[in-house]
């Protein structure tokens, strides 16, 4: 009853602010929202928004699409280090969200068109860490210490936690997300951004930032910085489990067609050429954990800028830009996680952008 | 001393081996020959999907429980040396699915890291109430088999394939002692009114998404003619169907719709899988495995036999245990003939 007197009241506000502007109501400008950047946090927001806000108009723009993106590079399992300065609650349920989203998909027929996997193995400490729950554990399946004989396998470490999680790869993953965006009504659109000013000049009345790396020219945020990573795909079909070593230094993640190996961790380097030393010392050292990998054919090489950050950014601001206010939701800075916090975030952003909508004048809020 | 084995799957060609480690160097010349009308990869050993788990409950057979944890001690062991690939054996973990509380399973303290499952994995499988996840090994036939024979090979074990109709043919040709690993026909030789096929079709699929094996448990139904999906290096095998007393190889079409439609109910994502062919095998059901030795006579000749037949579906998972217990009577063989002194076994 009361939704139907909110929705009476609406349509009538609708009518009477057409009046009082001399727009014609049916073809009154619904809100223009542009999400920038197509990696797996700007594709997941893009989709929240889209497949949400039914008045919005949606588009998604970037430089680079799946597979030229950072996602794309990525192993995409479901594990990650905590933000200094950011509630351990918010950022639990950034965890959460994502992965009892991507659970449901696991266990869908989507699944494989999707890229989305169960994952189990084992991520070991060359000693006992002082928090041996890391802020996730309860989200994960399964969380357990390992035996004394599970850890016989390895015997530089001394501590080990074994779990299940979710393996995500964006290689299907983007398709996968760009597919249902194209469903919710959303455009995409293939273009670079060099600054906000563009945006506005195009009419968009929400910017929502999911530029990654590229946000530290886009809106100079100093705080952005690349932490380079090299992996190698191997052929080892018969590797089931992931092995991650605890700073992650070291890891191993068989996927559906191949196992991504790594890694490494090069802040302020923005090489994305592969290099040979890396590659040798990565096998070298996923080796010791893994004998058998010695016997692995590699695939390929890659390398993927993180785009880091102390501290994502996730926040509105609202900014005049060429003469218009402009509201813009930050989602940047996830670092190597990514995939990890893609849906939790972009459900956050979502909110915020509501939250933008909101604070609108009457005209547009439609 | 002539040995001769009957069988080449993997009871066969492991108590091969056994004999070979631990008597090569007691009795010289020791010859050890294989026969077999069919070898790798025709063997029933081949077509299993090579997952390692003993039924739930060995129902007392005490005995089988240590064979079976012999073997997974025995294959882990391989796990960080280069081999392991050659041999065909990996770790999976995955998940064994009850629709009701169910007391542990027999090998919980065999397998890794081995525990009952939360309530958030049991919502992954509706329909199932109750559970265990444990890592385990995968040993897979068609390269286990392949290693096995040429470790036999580079020692001068000799292969013959031909059906052997009777001990007596062997006897009469001057073998010393056989070693009966005839699986499923074993009737052919000595009438045995315990041993049974238990029919089994499976689904060999694409599905590489998949890395945890998958088993459920009807207690009604019986074992293995429940759904279960255990992915493998190569392919995702498909299966529940254990038939007693169906001698038939070939691939039923119902069996292959009903296997389909619960595997895909258990696992909804195999319905994008590629279905690339099916297989039938027949296990070698027996109240408790024939792991003995007999003397028996023909004609004139007395002559040795060790039988080691009747594992049912879980030859790949005990297969280490008994023929180290095959190779032990082997040694009991010896002592009681006076054929090497007391002293060196």
């Amino acid at each position: 009853m009361l939704a139907a007197a909110v929705q009476a009241c609406s349509v009538v506000i609708h009518w009477l602010c057409a009046l009082l502007t001399r727009q014609n109501p049916l073809e009154m400008k619904r809100v223009k929202v542009v999400v920038v950047g197509a990696g797996v946090v700007g594709s997941s927001t893009a989709v929240c928004i889209a497949e949400t806000l039914t008045n919005c108009s949606v588009t998604l723009m970037g430089d680079r699409f799946t597979p030229d993106t950072t996602s794309d590079i990525a192993a995409g399992i479901l594990i990650c280090a905590p933000f200094p300065d950011i509630p351990l609650e918010r950022q639990q349920k950034w965890f959460k969200d994502t992965i009892d989203h991507l659970l449901t998909i696991a266990q869908s027929e989507e699944a494989s068109d999707a890229g989305v996997l169960l994952s189990s193995g084992w991520q070991l400490h060359k000693s006992v860490p002082v928090d041996k729950k890391p802020f996730w554990s309860e989200f994960v399946l399964g969380f357990r210490t390992m035996t004394d004989q599970e850890l016989k396998r390895f015997p530089n470490h001394k501590f080990g936690q074994a779990f299940t999680t979710v393996k995500c790869e964006c290689s299907n993953y983007l398709p996968w997300l760009e597919k249902r965006f194209r469903k919710a009504g959303g455009q995409v659109v293939k273009q670079k951004v060099n600054n906000l000013q563009e945006l506005s000049t195009q009419g968009y009345d929400v910017i929502v930032n999911c530029s990654g790396l590229g946000a530290k020219t886009l809106v100079e945020d100093s705080q952005v910085y690349p932490v380079r990573g090299q992996v190698l795909k191997v052929h080892a079909p018969w590797l089931q489990h992931f092995i991650r070593d605890g700073e992650g230094q070291s890891y191993i993640y068989p996927g559906m067609h191949s196992v991504t190996i790594g890694g490494t961790r090069q802040a302020d380097d923005w090489r994305l050429e592969p290099d040979p030393g890396d590659s040798q010392n990565i096998l070298e050292r996923c080796s010791r954990l893994e004998p058998s990998l010695r016997r692995a054919r590699v695939l390929g090489v890659s390398v993927g800028l993180r785009p880091s950050r102390k501290n994502v950014r996730l926040e509105r601001e609202l900014l005049l830009l060429g003469g218009r206010q402009v509201d813009v939701v930050h989602n940047y800075g996830h670092g190597g996680w990514g995939v990890t916090l893609s849906w939790g975030t972009a459900l956050e952003a979502l909110s915020l952008v509501r939250q933008c909508l909101y604070q609108r004048p009457p005209s547009s809020r439609l | 001393m002539r040995v001769a084995v009957i069988g080449a799957g993997v009871s066969g060609l492991s108590t091969a081996q056994s004999i070979f480690e631990q008597y090569h160097s007691l009795i010289i010349p020791l010859t050890i020959e294989v026969y077999a009308d069919r070898f790798t990869p025709l063997t029933t050993s081949d077509g299993a999907a090579g997952f390692w788990q003993p039924y739930l409950y060995d129902k007392g057979n005490v005995q089988e429980t240590k064979w079976c944890k012999e073997t997974f001690d025995y294959l882990l062991s391989f796990l960080r040396s280069p081999d392991s690939i050659k041999m065909g054996i990996f770790l999976q973990s995955g998940y064994n699915l009850c629709s009701e509380s169910a007391p542990d399973p027999s090998f919980k303290d065999s397998v890794l890291g081995f525990r009952t499952l939360t309530e958030r994995e049991l919502e992954l499988f509706p329909g199932y109430s109750y559970g265990w996840f444990n890592t385990a090994l995968m040993v897979e036939g068609k390269t286990y088999l392949p290693w096995l024979m040429d470790w036999l090979r580079e020692r001068g074990v000799k292969f013959y394939q031909r059906k052997i109709e009777s001990f007596k043919e062997l006897v009469d040709s001057g073998v010393d002692i056989i070693i009966n690993c005839t699986g499923v026909r074993s009737g052919d030789l000595q009438f045995d009114p315990e041993l049974t096929p238990g029919r089994g079709q499976i689904l060999k699929v694409q599905a590489p998404w998949l890395k945890h094996w998958i088993i459920t448990h009807s207690f009604t139904a019986g074992t293995y003619n429940a759904p279960y999906i255990i992915p493998g290096s190569q392919s995702v095998v498909v299966g529940g169907c254990f038939q007693i007393g169906n001698w038939s190889e070939q691939n039923n079409s119902e069996d292959h719709q009903r296997i389909w439609e619960a595997a895909c109910k258990l696992e909804p994502s195999l319905k994008h899988a590629q279905i690339v062919e099916d297989w039938t095998g027949l296990r070698p059901v027996r109240s408790k495995v024939r792991l003995v030795r007999e003397s028996m006579q023909s004609g004139q000749s007395k002559f040795e036999v060790i039988h080691n037949y009747g594992h049912g579906g879980f030859g790949l998972t005990i297969h280490r245990g008994c023929a180290q217990e095959a190779a032990r009577l082997f040694g009991e063989i010896l002592e009681l003939k006076d054929w090497v002194p007391k002293s060196s076994l």
